[in-house]
């Protein structure tokens, strides 16, 4: 029925019934009303409304809200400082996990470095060296321990042997069938990082053993880690997982080839059963005092170093401030 | 009682001139705290902080109307409370025994000179206009406690919410049709002399 009763004229009706409206407006609304009596049904449920509302009791305050001294004169800045502390807690549980955050990512504050790039330019030296030392003195001088270490360092990663790869990888500089010789060198196969070929038996098609280039071209990419066992005994006896001690001898067969070797020798494990025992490396075992050479490497870094400890320590205070500003505002 | 002249002595540092102007508003502060928060614990809270804030800045009081300036403040407060409600929601809105049924007697209801039937009445009546006035938005049940329930006029309402005269005329009437729709509900459970007596077609 009084749907049709916009909301402009329940306002008309509420301000009527306060008498906030002018004569003027009232004689216009009585003159509505009369025109329209279905109007006055609205306005009655509003009246009725209203004065059901001024029936309401009213609450009495339970006690006196005066004041003490004691309530004014503790600082009305409490709250404010409570709210202030909130905030400072929380900015600095921000500020400590930011800090973590810094020390974690930002590689000049790590301590971490011994990781990377510091080898690199002892490669391209070693690697200089190599290519400098005259094809009949190669045998003899091959890869020093240190060389390969060098060259292999850098990547990081393992070398790979292969073991009698088909075709050959490295090839002599004649070679017609090998990837190697002078291709090789003049690509740097540089997405062959860390392959050591172990060829046991002297073919055309066999790998490296093709002079000075050949032996160049294996160390003109020293940092890739490629190193070739062409025309070169089998190292039987070269322990499976030492990666810094199969290049060295990778080296030396890289110039002369000596006599291939005959059986069937593993490439990574137990050595073939004639050749148990059998040294046949061209070079000495290294001695002792040449192994340390790699500890750096293989010495285990600290867990705790400084940077961790701070960063423990600066986590353990994003905690604590965090804790705080929750307790706080809650508190408040 | 000369408020300004009490105003001032507060301001000098009188602290009783000050606590006669509490004691002339509190009933007023404390039904418009207990009418917006529906909750005596906080109302009273309510109540004494903005006393207390009122007291600590009476120095930006710049004269006119002294009960729209306290009241603006205890108005304030209870927007700080409702807020701080919101944001931790544990607090029941009307005192509730164990049964989670509404108290009878609330210590804080005192009407003196009433009969029981008259009591019971007041009691059914306080309720239902309770628990209307608490689905209004904050805004609309401020303008409807000072006009319905308080007994002010528009510009004193104005005055006090810091709104346009048009403002708190159009809030008045919004809240009067929600709060008729509302109180329609409650009609078998209010006493009959208090029943809407308009037929609706609804």
């Amino acid at each position: 029925m009084n749907g049709d009763l916009s909301f402009r004229e329940y306002e008309r009706f509420s301000a009527y019934l306060d008498g906030q409206l002018s004569p003027e407006e009232v004689s216009r609304l009585e003159e509505d009303l009369r025109r329209n009596p279905q109007w006055r049904l609205a306005l009655d449920e509003l009246r009725e409304t209203r004065a059901l509302l001024r029936r309401a009791p009213r609450y009495r305050a339970p006690r006196n809200f005066t004041l003490t001294p004691e309530m004014v004169g503790k600082p009305a800045r409490q709250g404010f400082f409570s709210f202030l502390s909130a905030r400072l807690a929380t900015g600095m549980a921000a500020a400590a996990l930011v800090a973590t955050l810094l020390l974690q990512f930002l590689p000049a504050l790590r301590f971490a470095a011994p990781m990377a790039a510091a080898p690199a330019p002892q490669v391209v030296e070693k690697a200089a060296e190599m290519q400098t030392v005259p094809q009949e003195t190669q045998p003899a001088i091959l890869a020093p321990e240190s060389a390969m270490r060098a060259a292999v360092q850098p990547t990081a990663t393992a070398p790979i042997i292969i073991w009698n790869a088909p075709g050959g990888l490295g090839g002599g500089s004649g070679a017609p069938e090998g990837y190697g010789g002078e291709a090789m060198k003049a690509a740097g196969a540089p997405s062959q990082e860390g392959i050591v070929t172990y060829q046991q038996e002297t073919t055309a098609q066999g790998m490296g053993g093709g002079g000075a280039e050949a032996g160049a071209s294996g160390m003109a990419t020293p940092g890739e880690g490629i190193v070739h066992y062409g025309d070169q005994p089998a190292p039987g006896t070269v322990p499976p997982v030492v990666p810094t001690e199969a290049p060295s001898r990778a080296l030396t067969s890289e110039a002369t080839p000596a006599e291939p070797v005959e059986g069937n020798g593993p490439i990574l494990g137990v050595p073939a059963s004639g050749e148990a025992g059998q040294v046949i490396a061209a070079l000495p075992a290294p001695e002792e005092s040449e192994r340390p050479s790699a500890a750096p490497l293989e010495a285990p870094a600290p867990f705790w170093t400084p940077v961790r400890v701070a960063q423990a320590v600066l986590l353990g205070m994003a905690a604590l401030f965090a804790g705080m500003a929750v307790w706080l505002r809650r508190k408040g | 009682m000369d408020e300004l002249a009490l105003i001032q002595e507060a301001r000098n540092g009188d602290f009783n001139a000050f606590n006669r102007l509490v004691l002339a508003y509190q009933d007023m502060a404390y039904h418009l705290a207990m009418r917006m928060l529906s909750d005596p614990d906080q109302a009273e809270d309510v109540t004494q902080t903005a006393f207390l804030s009122a007291y600590r800045h009476l120095s930006s009081f710049r004269g006119g109307s002294f009960k729209a300036w306290v009241m603006r403040m205890v108005t304030n407060a209870c927007y700080d409370e409702l807020r701080r409600r919101q944001r931790h929601p544990s607090t029941p809105l009307e005192p509730l025994d164990d049964d989670d049924e509404s108290i009878e007697s609330p210590s804080w209801m005192a009407d003196d000179g009433l009969s029981p039937e008259e009591q019971l009445e007041q009691k059914e009546l306080d309720r239902a206009i309770q628990r209307c006035l608490q689905q209004l938005d904050e805004e609309f049940r401020a303008v409807v406690i000072f006009i319905d329930l308080q007994g002010m006029d528009y510009q004193e309402a104005a005055e006090i919410l810091g709104k346009p005269l048009g403002t708190v005329k159009s809030r008045l009437a919004r809240a009067r049709l929600k709060l008729r729709d509302c109180l329609h509900r409650f009609w078998e459970l209010l006493p009959p002399l208090l029943r809407l007596n308009t037929q609706r077609d609804d």
